[in-house]
Order: structure tokens, then sequence, then C-alpha cells
């Protein structure tokens, strides 16, 4: 009796689906760790190949959403409350954008955000080949935002809304593939394709999750080495060290009861320390530029909204700039997509198509308007008027830029370590978010993140990230980039669902046709 | 002007993913409205389950 109780309990937690997708995952990062070089390779050669041959619609894909979620947002759809009519918000509007953010794109803004103006303004044919110094800086602080703005939320909220949608009210699991069934029920090529959608979703996710992981330990290592000068000795294992306290962040906050309760607090938290960051480097930074350049950055994304969106820069000097940069961002975000549209379900009870298309495409937005003005724009003005000591670190040590920007303000220690905190907070918050997606992903029901199975997860993610650092270590190779490269290679077969997705929804509100 | 003008495989492979892409989104537009409605509903409970 015993025997039987515990091998059904065993059952649900090890389900068939968790199992596979966690030894396909498992696969690909004993792969990376003994040959990154050929994952590599062979990974950017895949990617290449379909950035280049599907540019056109992953440039695309986040338009369309903009526009489904401006046309759902002012229509009678835009009434629909997720979870009911009379279903009550369990977190409030701040909570509820904190969480979306520091689930998401919070880790990058401090690795790629501040990065990305040089890099655009270095790098793209709109600045390149821009007559002046002037139009070149204004072109590469709209691609910065353009790289961080309206699409990515747009994709985001897309494959929350879809996802919350049918959790909601037609009660499916939390697994995009499910969406497809109820959408386009009896036909051959849906259980195949659900089967294969489920698998790819959690293998992308955590392939992607992974690699942020990696890349944001690095940058917590950069970040101690500049508040306490560690002995060349210990520097080696530092990642090491960080990526085991981040661990067993993870994996206590992904197993406590009050998950929820815990993931808004810090959520919260992230983004007070976030805002507290931004408002320092306005008050204690060049505060006149910072504010011209929130103006003229505004104007900018004014300006460029539906034009950026549909660039491709053909007749550039370099073509290949969007496949490399525009495509590849946003194919990195569809990768996010999977575990983001999970994670944004399970959150958003109690609100309303509406709240999804618009508050998800401003607030994030206006934020990081702010954000790029302030630390990027202020790189920018190093490279364009000053010492261009800060660009060189864009270029040759990405991980420093932001202490590097620190340090042109007054008290640089305690600034490292407020975004030495920062950064741990908004990692653990991803994984600890991307775990628990994973964990209802492959539960049997769908439903229920069990702890062991989030704690799996992390630790599975944790062995993907340190063989990454590890193989980075030894060889100086680009293992943790590989990952990356990975993840961004496995976004593009899941492209295919993501549009089929949207279309089962459309299709779905036409059929439901609700009394709104 | 080469990248666009490409031969052998290369251009196979264009084509074939080029020509699916196109034919996927069709289709999905053909899901959307051009399907008859006893075929599209999958299950017995219609979508109105709680709003």
């Amino acid at each position: 009796m015993m025997d039987s109780k515990s091998s059904v309990k065993k059952q649900k937690i090890f389900t068939p689906i968790f199992l596979l997708s966690a030894l396909i995952t498992g696969v690909f990062s004993v792969f990376s760790l003994i040959s990154p070089d050929t994952l590599s390779n062979n990974m950017t050669f895949i990617q290449s190949l379909f950035a280049t041959q599907y540019g056109w619609v992953a440039m695309i894909i986040p338009v369309f959403c903009m526009m489904l979620l401006v046309v759902l947002g002012i229509s009678r759809y835009g009434n629909i409350v997720i979870g009911g009519e009379n279903a009550k918000a369990e977190y409030s509007i701040f909570s509820w954008i904190s969480m979306l953010f520091t689930a998401s794109i919070g880790i990058g803004i401090i690795y790629f955000g501040v990065n990305e103006p040089i890099y655009a303004y270095i790098l793209s044919p709109a600045s390149t080949q821009a007559p002046s110094v002037m139009e070149a800086a204004r072109e590469a602080m709209g691609t910065a935002l353009y790289h961080w703005g309206v699409s990515v939320w747009a994709i985001f909220s897309v494959a929350g809304l879809v996802m919350a949608y049918f959790v909601s009210k037609h009660k499916i699991r939390y697994l995009p593939g499910d969406v497809i069934e109820k959408s386009f029920g009896k036909r051959k090529w849906v259980p195949i394709t659900k089967s294969f959608m489920n698998i790819l979703a959690v293998v992308c996710s955590a392939m992607t999750i992974a690699a942020t992981l990696g890349l944001g330990s690095v940058q917590i290592t950069t970040g101690m080495n500049q508040v306490i000068n560690i002995d060349n000795s210990y520097s080696t294992i530092l990642p090491y060290l960080v990526l085991i306290l981040l661990l067993i962040v993870c994996l206590f906050a992904s197993t406590t009861k009050t998950v929820g309760k815990g993931m808004d607090i810090i959520g919260r938290w992230n983004v007070y320390l976030a805002i507290f960051m931004l408002a320092f480097a306005m008050f204690f930074g060049p505060t006149r530029y910072i504010l011209n350049q929130v103006v003229q950055l505004l104007g900018t994304f004014i300006d460029q909204l539906i034009p950026r969106n549909f660039d491709m820069f053909l007749f550039s000097l370099d073509p290949t700039y969007s496949t490399t940069w525009d495509v590849a961002n946003n194919m990195w975000w569809i990768s996010w997509t999977p575990f983001m549209g999970v994670f944004i379900a399970s959150i958003s009870k109690g609100r309303t198509i509406r709240q999804f298309a618009f508050t998800t495409m401003t607030i994030p937005v206006i934020f990081m308007l702010l954000w790029h003005a302030a630390f990027g724009g202020v790189a920018l003005l190093d490279k364009v008027l000053g010492t261009g000591k800060i660009a060189q670190f864009a270029l040759e040590n990405p991980d420093m830029t932001f202490f590097a920007i620190l340090q042109t303000m007054p008290w640089p220690k305690l600034t490292a370590i407020a975004t030495i905190i920062l950064l741990i907070m908004f990692i653990s918050t991803t994984v600890t978010s991307a775990a628990l997606s994973l964990a209802r992903m492959t539960d049997i029901e769908g439903k229920e993140a069990a702890p062991v199975r989030s704690a799996v997860w992390v630790i599975l993610m944790t062995v993907i990230a340190l063989t990454g650092i590890f193989a980075t270590t030894l060889g100086g190779n680009e293992a943790l980039n590989s990952i990356k490269s990975l993840a961004t290679t496995l976004s593009y077969p899941y492209l295919f669902f993501f549009i089929l997705m949207i279309t089962g929804f459309i299709k779905q509100l036409m059929k439901d046709k609700p009394p709104v | 002007m080469d990248m666009y003008y490409l031969t052998g495989w290369e251009l196979i492979t264009e084509k074939v993913l080029q020509i699916g892409m196109l034919v996927f989104l069709i289709w999905n537009v053909k899901l959307l409205f051009l399907e008859k409605k006893d075929y599209v509903d999958g299950d017995d409970d219609h979508g109105n389950e709680q709003i």
C-alpha cells in the first residue's frame, strides 16, 4: 500500500515531459562542457541561417503583437477580466509590473542596457552612415531603446495574455501546447504539434535562463572585484561561489510555501532599488544632460516608433546589421516567451485585457527610457565628447561598463554594492520564476509547481550555467555565449508555434464571443 | 548584390525556407477564417465556461 502510494507520488513529480525535457536539456549542457566550440559553431551556423532567412518574420512579429494588443485594448474585448468577471486582482498594478519586470528584462538592463547605445553608435548603419555625429548619437540612443522597449513588452504581453486567457477561461494546463489543443481540437496534426511544442518550450526556457544565470554570475563577480580587491587565486573561484550563493537563494525561494508573496516582495524591492539607482544617477550624474537626453530620446522614440520596427537596413553598408542585432534581439526575447507566458498567466488573475495591452506597453517603456538616458546616455556622452574609456569597457569587458559609469559618480563602492545586490535579486527572481514556471509546465496536470520539481529545475539550470562558466574559464572560449546561442536557435522552431498560438488565440476569441 | 542571388544548395535552402514560411502563414490565415465551425470545435464546451 505504502509502495503504491509512494510510486504514485513519485510518478507525479517525475512526469514523462519532465524527464524527457530534463534529459534533452542535460544532454545539451554536457555537450556545451565537452565541446563548447563545436556547439557554438554549429549553433551559430544554424542561427545565422535562420536569422538571415527569417529576419523579416522576426521583425514583423513584434509589430503584429503591438497591433493585436492595441486592437484588443480599444475594442470590447479589452473589458475581459482574466479569471472571470468578478475575479479580484491578487497583486497591485505596481507589484504586477514589478514582477513582470524583474522576472524578465531586469537582469539585462545592467548588462546589455548600458552597452547598447555604444554598440549601436559603432555598428548600426543608422549611426555609422549618419550625416553628422549629432544624428549618429541620436540614432544610437533610439536603437538602444528599440531593443529594450515596446517590441519586447508587446511580445511578452501577448505570450502572457494568451496563456492567462486559456488557463483562466478554458482551464487548460500551464502549457503552451495546450493552447493549440484547445483552439484547434481534433485535427490530426494537433497531438504531435502539442507534444513537440511543450517539450521545446521547456528546453528553450531552461537554456535561456541558464545562459542568463551564467552571464549574470560573471557580472556579479566583476562587481565584487570592484568592491573588494580579491587575490588572483581566489578570483577564479569567485564565479562559482556566486553561483552557489544564487543556487541557495533560488532553491529557498522556489520551494518555500509562500512563494507568491515572496516573489511579490522581492519584485517590489528590486524595483525600489532600481528606481533608487536611477534617481541617484540622475542627481549625481550630469543631471542637465540626462534630462535633455530624456526629452530627446522621447522624441526619437515617438519619431521612430513605426519606421524603426520595419527597418531592415537594405542598401546600407552593413546589410547584415539587422540580422545580427535587431533580429537576434527579437528572437532572444521570443525564446523567453514560453516561461514568461506561463509566469505572467500565473500572476495576472483579475487583470483586464486592456491593462495587459496598455500597462505593459507604457510603464516599463517609460522606465527603460529614463534608464537608457541616465546610464547608456552617459556612456554615449563619454564616447562622443569624453575620454572614450567607458566605451572601451563596452567593447572589451562589457561586464564592467555599468560599474565604470558608477565610478564617474560619488561613492562608487557603495553604489557598486547596491548594484551587486540588485543583480543578485534580479537573477534570483528570474531563475525562481522560471523554475516555478518549468515545474508547472512539467506537472502531469500542468497546474502545480511541486517544490521538488522546482528545485530540480533550479539545480539543472545552475549546472548548465556552471559548466558554461567552467568551460569559459578553462579555455577562454565562449561557452556561455554558446548556450545563449543555443537558446536563440531553439527559438526559431518555437517561432512557428508562437504564430500558431496567436492564431489559436484570435480564433478562440472569435469563437467565444464573450458578452462584454 | 551577390548575397541576394544565391546558387546551389544555398539557393535551394532559401527557397524551401521562404516558401515554407509563406505557406505556413497562409495556412494560419486559412485556419483563422476559412474553416467550417463543426470541424473547428475541439471539445464540447464551446469555450463559454467562465466569462
